[in-house]
């Protein structure tokens, strides 16, 4: 019980001022403070103190946030509310345990590259079957509706052939330059290869030495966010693991959320690790950048493609948005601007609230489909106000969540990663 | 709360608008005073109608109900201390119309008073009340206590901006006071009686605004006074020369300090006072006042004035203002936060005895404030885990009202009374006002069932 009352003491510093109801993207659409920051502080000090026990109401109102931490940013008295929800979770865990498909999920597909491997592979070649393709799409849609899921919603299609079975391991060059490892990230690997094929040809391009190990696996937030963490740190264990075999300078990874898992929350996972380990966690850790990042300080792209602002105004315009983990946990976000204004084919057009969640939140875009959807609707609003070619974000959740949205409501928008708006350019 | 009471609410409201599990109860157990106290059940209504049909169930069972915006008060006015219901009214969040051509618009209670003031500006139109809350405050919160703020200085308070209203009474009936014009004289002010009656008269339902037109510009000073009585000559100085800024605010050296100790932006730990001074108005006075502004603030001994040229240097201005929270938090948890009132020319001797106040009972004061208007906000800074400095620091609380009614001023320039302050009511008002408001609370509420236990101690 002694995590329980440190918690408490962490969240008994908020004073109950309520500016974290300004920010809250659920609260926009609820008006109910149960999903509250304050609200919950208020409740994990209830429970350190035996007033409620871990009730499904106390999991229920826990689970409903996406994380995103504007609340925390935006906090006075700088209450780190994501990590102590987060931290929370994991008690929840330990207390109540993990439901079945949870349990399914993380103990026993995502831990295993084998077993997922051979779940998606027959998927990838089953697809077809449950699911219909959707022209012009790059999903396709349930046949027939099932308990959980609409048939309206965008599932995005498994690719046919996934990224590390298609690309070798190592990609090098001759001029010598950094030895920089790729983290691949699930969606990237699974269902969006051209991402990673994007982010190959240009880092090759630089004469960087890609390393791609083959044994990576998923970087765990979905499992961490469920506060699973001895699914997480199994993974984080592997996956350091996978990429401390190569001598590498830096870790490069072109999806948000595994960027800020690697780098953020691994080191938060082993806090009461052996030195050792901490150790290790802490090497793998610094070396781990996201792909924009990388571009900027290693390799000053902006710098190297001077823009062609004059004919700006006829061509197509892309705008972007600021996924949370890469905001918020990692702090970057002039550095992707810096990249989409020095594009000479596009012009960057800036939206507003682009720093205001997309509503994905992992799991919680499942558990609360219709929510998750009602907080993206404000930002497919402003999309479509602005009657912009394209948008480009940095995360394959934000991606994979404005791909939805943008299908349902018929909108013409694509969908892209920064990386993919490089090449462009 | 009895389950038939619970059930006979739910069929008015419907399920899905009350909450009644502890867990969720928890979540409307508070307000920005940081107490505690569990309601029984919340409600959302979405209609006068439903909250008339709920009074007439409070009258016939007898249980308080206690009407609440985003609870973020810091007297502890929207605190259920009886238990009771707790209606929650952030979902009557409508902005019903803007009529520029009449200078008025008519809102719900829920619209947050943030989002309220951009729309209207949309318009080229101004509705100046600005608590610090006003990103998540409502407006029938901001009109139940009659909310201030750092432009109250030339434009007024909320009470200065509010027409008319629709009110459901505690026993059930639903009027509408005040007029839809600029003017109306006609009967009692009953419009006056609800603002600032924190919630103890009437459920507010609907809110009658007025509206200026927005300024087309403004400048933002920042003024340094190694002396506090420079600083307070300035501000009446400026006023003397027959200008009132926009915004006219202060901070004491203890709040300098702790700014700068938190942030390193170069603020001059030596100084006194600094001054956050802004004009408004069309590009010509703008320009003549900033200039006549900085000049004062010279031939006052200011040892620097910084002007912003642009939105960014605007908000590096306002950084140590809006600072001043978390950095106080460092001196120590909690703090206690009153918002005194005296007459501009009494600041400097109020501060000087509030800081022999807090020193002679052990305790670190820090004070910021409008000083345009004369409302401090005085923070005695404590750790509520130490019973001793708690008692101390109400104690001082206490000396410090004594000390701002003797200069001629009142113990609540803008947060009210609520339960924090009913203690010391007395002090302010004496016995006969407090009986006639007592006899008007129960003209409006017989059974005292609208937010019991608060402005007056039993």
């Amino acid at each position: 019980m002694s995590t329980l009352t440190e918690l408490s003491r962490e969240a008994s510093r908020c004073v109950k001022c309520g500016t974290c109801l300004a920010d809250c993207p659920i609260y926009a659409e609820t008006l109910s403070e149960v999903i509250t920051a304050r609200g919950k502080m208020s409740l994990i000090e209830s429970l350190a103190s035996g007033d409620i026990q871990f009730t499904k109401k106390f999991k229920d109102l826990l689970l409903s946030c996406v994380v995103c931490n504007a609340c925390g940013e935006s906090c006075p008295n700088n209450v780190n509310v994501g990590e102590i929800l987060l931290e929370v979770r994991r008690e929840l865990v330990n207390y109540r345990g993990l439901s079945i498909t949870k349990k399914f999920l993380f103990r026993h597909l995502l831990t295993s590259l084998h077993t997922m491997l051979l779940y998606l592979r027959a998927g990838s070649l089953l697809q077809g079957l449950l699911l219909k393709k959707i022209p012009r799409e790059s999903g396709l849609h349930l046949r027939f509706s099932l308990p959980f899921i609409s048939n309206k919603r965008l599932i995005p299609a498994l690719a046919k052939n996934f990224f590390c079975d298609s690309h070798p391991p190592v990609v090098k060059t001759n001029k010598g330059k950094k030895r920089v490892g790729y983290f691949v990230g699930c969606v990237t690997n699974y269902l969006f290869p051209k991402i990673g094929s994007a982010t190959l040809r240009i880092l090759n391009k630089q004469g960087i030495s890609i390393f791609i190990p083959s044994d990576q696996k998923c970087c765990g937030l979905i499992a961490f966010g469920s506060g699973d963490w001895q699914s997480t740190q199994k993974l984080a264990l592997s996956n350091i693991e996978a990429f401390e075999q190569i001598n590498l300078d830096t870790i490069v990874a072109t999806c948000a959320s595994c960027a800020a898992t690697l780098k953020v929350f691994y080191p938060r996972l082993f806090k009461d690790a052996d030195v050792d380990t901490q150790k290790k966690v802490t090497r793998f850790s610094h070396k781990v950048m996201d792909i924009s990042q990388f571009l900027i300080k290693e390799l000053e792209i902006p710098s190297e493609m001077k823009e062609n602002t004059l004919k700006k105004g006829t061509l197509p315009k892309i705008t972007y948005h600021d996924p949370c983990h890469l905001n918020r946990t990692l702090g970057i976000s002039q550095g992707p601007r810096e990249i989409l204004k020095s594009l000479s084919n596009l012009a960057f057009v800036e939206m507003d609230n682009a720093r205001r969640c997309c509503g994905m939140g992992g799991i919680f875009n499942i558990t609360h489909y219709d929510l998750s959807l009602n907080i993206l609707n404000h930002k497919l609003d402003t999309l479509e106000t602005m009657g912009v070619e394209m948008i480009a974000t940095g995360c394959s959740g934000c991606m994979l969540q404005f791909m939805d949205g943008i299908y349902q409501r018929g909108l013409k928008t694509k969908v892209i990663h920064l990386i993919e708006a490089l090449e462009m350019g | 709360m009895l389950r038939k009471v619970v059930n006979e609410i739910a069929s008015i409201v419907g399920k899905g608008n009350l909450l009644t599990s502890k867990e969720e109860l928890m979540c409307y157990s508070y307000d920005a005073t940081n107490q505690k106290f569990l309601p029984e059940a919340v409600v959302f209504p979405h209609s006068p109608q439903q909250i008339s049909q709920i009074m007439l169930l409070a009258n016939h069972y007898s249980f308080p109900v206690i009407p609440r915006g985003a609870g973020s008060g810091f007297v502890g006015g929207s605190l259920p201390v009886e238990g009771g219901l707790v209606l929650a009214l952030t979902k009557m969040n409508r902005i019903i119309k803007i009529e520029p051509e009449n200078l008025t618009a008519v809102v719900e209670p829920g619209v947050v008073t943030g989002n309220f003031q951009q729309e209207v500006e949309r318009s080229g139109l101004f509705y100046p009340p600005d608590p610090a809350s006003l990103k998540f405050s409502t407006m029938g919160g901001n009109v139940a206590v009659c909310a201030g703020g750092p432009r109250c200085v030339k434009y007024g308070v909320t009470k200065n901006y509010v027409l008319g209203l629709e009110v459901v009474l505690p026993t059930g009936e639903i009027i509408k006071t005040g007029v839809q014009t600029l003017k109306g004289v006609v009967g009692y002010d009953l419009t006056s009686f609800l603002v600032g009656s924190e919630g103890t008269l009437g459920i507010i339902t609907k809110i009658i605004v007025k509206l200026l037109p927005l300024p087309e510009t403004k400048k933002t000073m920042l003024a340094i006074f190694h002396k506090m009585d420079d600083a307070t000559l300035t501000v009446s100085s400026i006023i003397h020369a027959r200008i009132i800024p926009a915004t006219l605010e202060f901070i004491d050296q203890a709040a300098i300090r702790c700014v700068e100790d938190y942030l390193n932006m170069g603020l001059p730990t030596q100084a006194e006072a600094l001054l956050l001074i802004e004009v408004d108005g069309d590009m010509s006075t703008v320009a003549r006042q900033s200039e006549l502004i900085e000049d004062i603030c010279c031939k006052n001994n200011a040892s620097e004035v910084k002007i912003a040229h642009n939105r960014e240097e605007e908000e590096q201005l306002w950084k140590a203002r809006r600072s001043i929270s978390p950095a106080l938090l460092r001196i120590n948890p909690h703090k206690i936060n009153e918002d005194i009132n005296v007459p501009i020319s009494n600041i400097p001797k109020i501060i000087r005895r509030i800081n022999e106040i807090a020193q002679r009972y052990q305790l670190i004061s820090v004070n910021f404030g409008h000083a345009g208007d004369g409302n401090i906000h005085t923070n005695l800074m404590i750790n509520k885990d130490n019973p001793d400095e708690t008692t101390r620091a109400h104690q001082a609380v206490k000396e410090i009202f004594q000390a701002a009614l003797e200069l001629g001023g009142t113990i609540s320039g803008e947060h009210g009374v609520g339960i924090t302050k009913a203690p010391y009511l007395k002090m302010e008002i004496g016995k006969k006002n407090i009986a006639l408001m007592k006899q008007i609370k129960s003209l409006f509420d017989p059974h005292n069932i609208l937010n019991p236990g608060k402005l007056f101690i039993k």
